[in-house]
Parts: C-alpha cells; sequence; structure tokens
C-alpha cells in the first residue's frame, strides 16, 4: 500500500497569529448580522413549536400510515410480514389471519407499531410489496404520557391520512 | 466405481442414479418430481445435465451411472436450458409470495433466484385455476402454484395407497385435484404438504401462523408412538410473543420413518404448547413425605433413560416400590410407522428392568400410602382420595394432589430414547429455557 503524504495547515507565521483568520469570520457574521437587521423576515430560522415547518413533502418519513384498497376501501395489508422482517429495530407486532371477505386470502389481525422504538430509518416502506404501508403522513411529531399511547395498533394507522396525492395503495 | 462431474471425481455405486450420487455428494441439482423416498418420475425435467458424449442435455434422475460418466451443471449452455425450464414452470405462476406459507422454503423462490431472474415473456393473461381449496385433513390447496410433479399423487397411489388425489386436465389446464364429493382422509395425509416443494399444498393447521424464516428448528423424536419417527421441532420466542412450538417436520432416516410422519404425531406438537399454570409445591415437603413408608412409584414409559436412570435410583435409595405402565391403544397400529405401543420408550423400561406388571401394580396401589406420579397419563386425575399424592407433570393438572411440581417436556430436556425396534435414538432441548426445572435436577436435589 502506497502513503500519501497531506500538507499540514496551519504553520505558517500568518496562520499562528491567528489575527487574520478571526477578521474573516467576522466579517462573514456581520454581514449575515446586518442583512438580517435590515429585513428580518428572510432569517432561515424557524421558532419551533411557536412556528411550523412549511417545507414537509410526501418523501418526509413521518409517522407511519397503512393505505387502504381503491376498489372497497379495506386493508392493502396482506399480512406478509416483509416490514417486520425489514425492521432493524423490531418494532413491527403483526399476527395475520386468513381473510374471509374473497378479496384476498390474508390480512392482519393485529398489526402494531411501537413508535418508541422506531428508528423512522423507511425499510418497512421499501420492503412492502403491496405499498401498504407509507411514512408519507407528514406527521414530525408525537406527544402522549404513556408508552402504550406510542404503540399505534391497525386502526389507528388505517386512520392516518398521507399528504401525498395518491390516497390509495398503488399495488396491482 | 468412479465418474467424473464438474471436473471432480467422484465415488459411486453401480447402477445407481445419477441424481442420487449428486445429492449424495452434496452436488446442487435443481428438482421438483424427484424425491429420495418417491423415486423418479421425470415430468419436471428440472435435473438437466450435459452428459460428455450425449447430443442434448440429459435429466439426471433417469441417467443410471455408467464407469468414466462425465458430467457437466454449470455449463453455460445447461444454465440456459434450466432458466427456461423454470420459466415454463412459473409461467401461470400467481407469484403470492405475501400470502404464500412456502415463501422462505419454495424450491420455486430459490431456483429462480439461482437460474431464473428473466422477465416474464407472456402477454396473455395468466390461466386461473383453483385457490384455497380445503382438501380435508388439515391440507388446503392452491392449484394455480402447482408444478405438477406429482409427488403429492404419487404418495396417496405408491405410498399410501388411498389414490384421493390426481392430476385432472391437459396443458394449460393441468391441475392436482379430488374427486368431486371426496376428500382426503387418510392417518399420513399431511406428508403431502412437506413434500409438495411449493405452496400448492399448505397445512392448515400451519397456515399463516408464523413465517418461516422465524423459525428456529431442533431435531428431535416424535413422542407419539413407540415408533421413534425422526423430527424436527420448529419453534420460535418473538419480542412480543412467548416461545411456541409452531409445528413438527419429518426429519430423513431410512431405517425408520423416512421422510415420513403419521397426522397423529405431526399434530401431536399442541400438547407441548399446554403450560403448566398452576402453583408448584416446594422439594422441601416432599422430602419430609418420603420419612412415610409405604411408597409407590408409576412412571411414564415415554420418559427417556436418563430421567429413568434418575428416577430408578432415587426409589431404590428412598424405598420406593417403582412401576411403569404402557400406553396401549389397540387401534391406533397400523403395517406402516405407528405402532399399538403409544409410549416413547417403552423399550428403555424393560431395559432398565423397571416393573411393568398391571396385577402387581394394582395390588400393590391398594395397600401405598404414599403414591408418586412421574407424569404417568394413567394415574393423572384419578381419585386416590385416601393416599398421600405426589404428581411430577409436564402440562396442567386440574386434580388437587398434596404436592405437585412442574416439570421440563421432552422439548426441553434432552435425552435418549429407545424405539420398539431398539433403536437408540437422541433428542435435543430447544434453545431457550424452559420455564419449568428438568426432573434430574429436582431429583438430584433431594439427594
Amino acid at each position: 500500500m502506497g502513503i500519501k503524504v497531506v500538507h499540514r495547515h496551519g504553520n505558517t507565521f500568518k496562520e499562528k497569529m491567528y489575527i487574520s483568520a478571526i477578521f474573516s469570520g467576522m466579517k462573514t457574521t456581520l454581514k449575515h448580522f446586518s442583512a438580517n437587521l435590515k429585513d428580518a423576515s428572510q432569517i432561515p430560522t424557524v421558532c419551533y413549536p411557536d412556528e411550523k415547518p412549511t417545507d414537509i413533502t410526501p418523501r418526509y418519513r413521518g409517522v407511519h400510515r397503512l393505505t387502504h384498497r381503491k376498489e372497497d376501501d379495506s386493508i392493502a395489508c396482506v399480512a406478509c410480514f416483509m416490514c417486520a422482517t425489514a425492521c432493524p429495530s423490531n418494532c413491527i407486532d403483526i399476527v395475520a389471519i386468513a381473510r374471509e371477505d374473497g378479496v384476498d386470502e390474508k390480512m392482519p389481525k393485529v398489526f402494531n407499531i411501537d413508535l418508541l422504538e422506531c428508528i423512522f430509518c423507511g425499510y418497512c416502506v421499501e420492503a412492502c410489496p403491496c405499498d401498504a404501508i407509507r411514512m408519507d403522513s407528514g406527521i414530525y411529531s408525537v406527544v402522549g404520557e404513556t408508552r402504550e399511547e406510542f404503540v399505534y395498533d391497525k386502526e389507528k394507522l388505517l386512520s392516518i391520512k398521507g399528504i401525498s396525492k395518491e390516497e390509495y395503495s398503488l399495488a396491482k | 466405481m468412479k465418474i467424473i462431474i464438474d471436473d471432480r471425481a467422484v465415488e459411486c455405486e453401480e447402477g445407481a442414479l445419477l441424481i442420487e450420487v449428486m445429492l449424495k455428494n452434496s452436488i446442487e441439482i435443481p428438482h421438483f418430481c424427484y424425491q429420495e423416498d418417491l423415486g423418479a418420475d421425470g415430468n419436471c425435467r428440472m435435473c438437466m445435465v450435459d452428459i460428455k458424449g450425449m447430443k442434448r442435455p440429459q435429466i439426471a434422475c433417469n441417467t443410471f451411472v455408467s464407469e468414466n460418466l462425465e458430467v457437466s451443471t454449470i455449463s453455460e449452455n445447461i444454465t440456459e436450458v434450466k432458466r427456461s425450464i423454470l420459466e415454463l414452470e412459473l409461467l401461470n405462476h400467481p407469484v403470492d409470495c405475501a400470502i404464500c406459507d412456502q415463501a422462505g422454503e419454495c424450491k420455486l423462490q430459490d431456483y429462480y433466484m439461482d437460474f431464473g431472474l428473466y422477465d416474464s415473456h407472456l402477454t396473455t393473461a395468466k390461466t386461473k385455476k383453483g385457490k384455497h381449496i380445503d382438501l380435508g385433513s388439515n391440507v388446503m390447496l392452491d392449484q394455480e402454484r402447482c408444478v405438477l410433479c406429482t409427488r403429492c399423487t404419487r404418495f396417496t397411489s405408491n405410498i399410501t395407497k388411498t389414490g384421493e388425489l390426481g392430476i385432472i386436465g391437459r396443458g394449460d389446464s393441468a391441475r392436482v385435484g379430488i374427486a368431486p364429493g371426496r376428500e382426503l382422509n387418510n392417518p399420513y395425509a399431511m406428508n403431502v404438504v412437506e413434500l409438495c416443494p411449493v405452496g400448492a399444498l399448505t397445512s392448515k393447521d400451519f397456515r399463516f401462523k408464523q413465517r418461516v424464516w422465524f423459525l428456529d428448528s431442533t431435531k428431535s423424536i416424535c413422542h407419539g408412538c413407540s415408533r421413534g419417527c425422526n423430527i424436527h421441532v420448529d419453534y420460535n420466542e418473538t419480542k412480543y410473543s412467548d416461545e411456541k412450538i409452531h409445528r413438527f417436520r419429518a426429519r430423513r432416516n431410512n431405517k425408520i420413518n423416512q421422510s415420513f410422519l403419521c397426522d397423529y404425531g405431526r399434530l401431536s406438537y399442541t400438547e407441548l404448547n399446554e403450560s403448566f399454570n398452576g402453583e408448584v409445591s416446594h422439594v422441601k415437603d416432599l422430602a419430609d413425605l418420603l420419612k412415610e413408608d409405604k411408597k409407590l412409584a408409576l412412571v411414564s414409559p415415554s420418559m427417556s433413560l436418563q430421567q429413568l436412570q434418575a428416577i430408578k435410583s432415587f426409589c431404590k435409595n428412598n424405598a420406593i416400590e417403582l412401576f411403569s405402565l404402557a400406553y396401549i391403544d389397540d387401534s391406533f397400529g397400523d403395517e406402516w410407522l405407528r405402532t399399538n405401543d403409544m409410549s416413547a420408550n417403552f423399550a428403555g423400561v424393560k431395559e432398565l428392568e423397571i416393573n411393568y406388571d398391571e396385577g402387581k401394580f394394582n395390588s400393590s396401589l391398594q395397600d401405598a400410602h404414599v403414591v408418586i406420579n412421574f407424569d404417568h397419563k394413567y394415574l393423572k386425575n384419578m381419585d386416590l382420595n385416601n393416599k398421600r399424592v405426589v404428581h411430577f407433570a409436564t402440562s396442567h393438572v386440574d386434580s388437587d394432589y398434596e404436592l405437585i411440581f412442574a416439570i421440563a417436556d421432552f422439548a426441553h430436556d434432552s435425552g435418549t430414547i429407545i424405539n420398539c425396534d431398539g433403536i437408540r435414538q437422541d433428542f435435543y432441548a430447544t434453545k431457550y429455557e424452559s420455564s419449568n426445572p428438568r426432573l434430574v435436577d429436582i431429583l438430584e436435589e433431594l439427594r
């Protein structure tokens, strides 16, 4: 293996004085300070939670939701466990049962996501072959008083609406 | 005799089938219709190999080995042949792996990943066939997923000789079916689920319970009767559920059960999930009780040799008269795997010279003051009013005995048993610790 020699900065007299670096830094600070003083509306900082972010797009990984089928508004999930298999924090608990209404053969009886365990990586969405789980809810803040409140069950996940224009599952 | 497979010399016996030699030497050869116990049928064409001197590829399951046969399984040509055959097999397959219980142990999935990876050429609609048909005996049929390997029909016609299943129709509409008004009904029916290389036949008992990749597996022996069929115990414990055994699968043993199991044995796993949920007694109280005289013990003939040996020396040290009685059911046995003796280790009871005289036991029971029952079914929940009863149980006991101890069942306590033909076999404990202690540990504590 070859060795790459890297030149080390900061060894000249001018650099060791620090004075010039301080002044060039202060120049940038003062430039922004005077610009913000003239026009406060252009400041990019959001005063959360008094102000809410306005740039949440459908691609933002928010709280999960379970989608519905376009034909009959029933649950799109077939309990294949791909999301639970892909999940690195093991936060999805599924119990499958046979589906009796003839739409499909299998569906989840229990579908719980523990949002306290979830790391919002989005692997479950990637893994889903039925477009049944999405994170396009736009919800970035979940509040609760007990641990149980953070376990979202099937009904809760089905009731969450998405902010993308595709409301229903796109799976064929 | 020597043959050459993929430039590697392989030792084999004359007259053997090429596919047998390959499987024995762990050379990968895709196959659907060939099965060790059912033999070759030659209908799936998946086991194509190139043989030197032959113009076209040949199927390995219909080729007998001969001296210096040169076989290639990995040439570009043969891979292309396999890919085309697999595409034909998969042409009308619904690809509903998401709801298929076979996913994870499906040959179609494996072979597609090995040689498939093509885009379908089918432009017309797929042929529709029957889905989730309940055949009876816990077997569900999905005709669309079938590759027509005829393993199931050959099993019912050649092995059980009941002939319930057959192939109906021709070409695209050929499907496995059952005569109208009839159902799959024989004591070995669920073997077709395990024989099926794809998801066409699945178990109703295991249906949608677990995905197979979440299961752990342990080598064990079925304790349903004295045959001692070799099994895999499939179980798991997840973050959100306790340990549970989900199914028994047959494990190959050519001397005993080949690769089959009877339905009774296959479904006997449910007993292992019956948890003991009462209060257990203190070992100290048992030590006090042992000071009484006229003590009698009855041990289950399904206990392992290790347990029997420990009980035998325990009884000898404490002057307890020890008996064991076999579980006999004359209506259970048949000419194949099932035996009338439904105790797993009665041969072991005989080997350790434990008394199994029923008349002697009954007369001793009359006189006894203290009765110690080591999980024997006959005494469980029996009315033993005027006696002091100690019960060691693997599952829940309803009766109110003086002392009750919960002990680990055979899935949680390894051991050795001897089957009806005198074959000694080991079984192993699952990787999760049982909530109940092992019997030998309790007896050790009493010493």
